[in-house]
């Protein structure tokens, strides 16, 4: 017996994770895509659109054949098309509300024909828009995710306009996407690293660590920061650097996943390294899997490895591979905790 | 600092050319933007300022002047080609140059502060000396 009807969490990739392999002069994403059958890194297959497709996303009839085609001989499951509102698309204004549905709308429509369930964006946090996104969900039979990422959080203004709002419009289909980034216990062992080693003073990373550390709100993180990294003599672009420390890692106890967990579409298995006893040094995942678990989570959690903004010495496919391990173990104990709660 | 800033100006990049020197760039950025996101182009070419008014701009096979790159939100640069600038030049010169680029790409869904703030400015510097072919 366990609390999840529809089973446990199932697992999958975002090719983002292969953002440097996706580079190579010679990409193509159907080897990219049988790489991840190949290597077991499914069942679930993310793909960012403006990413991975060429075109996107105005799609040839053949494209959409050949896709489809392919996952179903690779036995993958389109999960989550990762989509972008470009509202600065112009320089002389920004698109307007309309517009912004409209931009959504064709990648909706796209996600769509390639047979993703799941689209993903930031979007505008006015009712009139999030009423237009419920009503091209439906139309679709589609569901729609705001990621959670840091510096953002379960609770942080932003989400919490958006949880009213999808209170208000009252529709099913529209969520949210945690991404792990938010809920971290530690700035990433390799990203210190490569501070390191691109020659930023060793008083300056000691400080942002400290800061980061401690028990304040954002704003008050990047006041002190700014403050004490001058009196060390930071150059701007060495507090430029830093100050996005603060920014992509957020400190939000992982356990406050749980209260979002009824309006969670997908997921977003974040990670940065995976050490020699196979743990993710600086994220929680026993704790996260846990309330995943315990919560009744069904859907997927994409591996998204990040590492490869700061280093192409690793590489995301054998990372991915150490991060499913990593998950399963943790699936099965977490499910094994629960029958024994019993 | 990161992996795909060292690819933006690659050792092969700058050619010698019938109009003067064309060096290919590659993106900074992991996913594909429109061409009204190419913003800054700061280069200098053996120490000296190549003016962006002067830079013809050459993207899916198409070339535009600098200026009109700020109206070209229908084109798009992806993750894997180069986009060419053509400098201007009288007589160019095979082997060595020295190549300090600064390449400014305006994000257009990171819009610092919310919807009505102003684009992330995600810039990438390059220093090289590049053999030209």
């Amino acid at each position: 017996m366990t609390a999840t009807p529809e089973g446990p969490p199932k697992l999958g990739t975002t090719l983002f994770s292969l953002t440097l392999e996706m580079r190579r002069p010679d990409y193509s994403l159907e080897r990219m895509i049988r790489r991840v059958a190949e290597l077991d890194l499914g069942p679930g297959l993310e793909i960012v659109g403006f990413q991975s497709i060429r075109d996107w996303p105005r799609l040839s009839d053949r494209f959409v054949a050949d896709f489809r085609a392919l996952l179903d001989e690779c036995e993958l499951v389109p999960t989550a098309m990762s989509m972008n509102l470009d509202l600065a698309l112009r320089r002389d204004r920004r698109l307007t509300e309309e517009e912004a549905l409209s931009y959504l709308e064709a990648q909706m429509e796209a996600a769509h024909a390639l047979g993703f369930a799941i689209g993903k964006s930031a979007i505008l946090s006015t009712r009139s828009f999030v009423e237009g996104l419920a009503r091209i969900a439906e139309r679709l039979e589609m569901r729609f995710g705001v990621e959670v990422h840091s510096p953002e959080s379960v609770d942080s203004p932003h989400v919490l306009e958006l949880r009213e709002l999808f209170e208000a419009v009252d529709c099913p289909l529209l969520g949210f996407v945690p991404d792990f980034s938010a809920s971290m216990r530690s700035i990433p062992p390799m990203l210190v690293e490569a501070h390191r080693a691109s020659g930023m003073p060793p008083a300056l990373i000691e400080l942002v660590s400290e800061v980061w550390e401690s028990d304040s709100s954002m704003p008050e993180k990047f006041a002190r920061f700014a403050e004490e990294s001058e009196r060390l003599g930071a150059t701007p672009g060495e507090r430029g650097k830093l100050n996005m420390v603060l920014t992509m890692h957020g400190r939000m106890d992982p356990r406050r996943w749980e209260e979002l967990l009824p309006r969670v579409v997908h997921v977003h298995g974040k990670f940065y390294g995976i050490d020699e006893r196979g743990e993710e040094p600086s994220i929680d995942y026993p704790t996260i899997v846990d309330v995943l678990v315990r919560g009744g989570y069904s859907g997927f959690i994409s591996s998204e490895w990040e590492g490869h903004a700061y280093t192409d010495a690793v590489s995301g496919w054998e990372m991915c591979r150490l991060h499913h391990d990593l998950l399963q173990r943790l699936i099965v104990e977490a499910q094994e905790r629960l029958v024994r709660a019993r | 600092m990161g992996p795909l800033d060292k690819d933006v100006v690659r050792d092969d990049a700058l050619s010698a050319t019938a109009e003067g020197y064309a060096l290919e760039i590659h993106s900074h950025w992991y996913r594909a933007l429109p061409l009204t996101s190419l913003a800054v182009v700061e280069l200098e070419l053996d120490g000296e300022r190549i003016d962006p008014a002067e830079l013809v701009v050459e993207a899916n096979g198409k070339r535009f002047r600098f200026e009109e790159l700020a109206e070209r939100y229908d084109e798009w640069w992806f993750t894997t080609d180069p986009v060419t600038l053509h400098i201007p030049a009288a007589d160019p010169r095979r082997g060595e140059h020295h190549v300090e680029l600064e390449l400014g790409l305006r994000i257009p869904y990171l819009l610092i502060g919310g919807p009505d703030g102003e684009p992330l400015l995600a810039s990438s510097h390059t220093d090289k000396t590049l053999v030209c072919a």
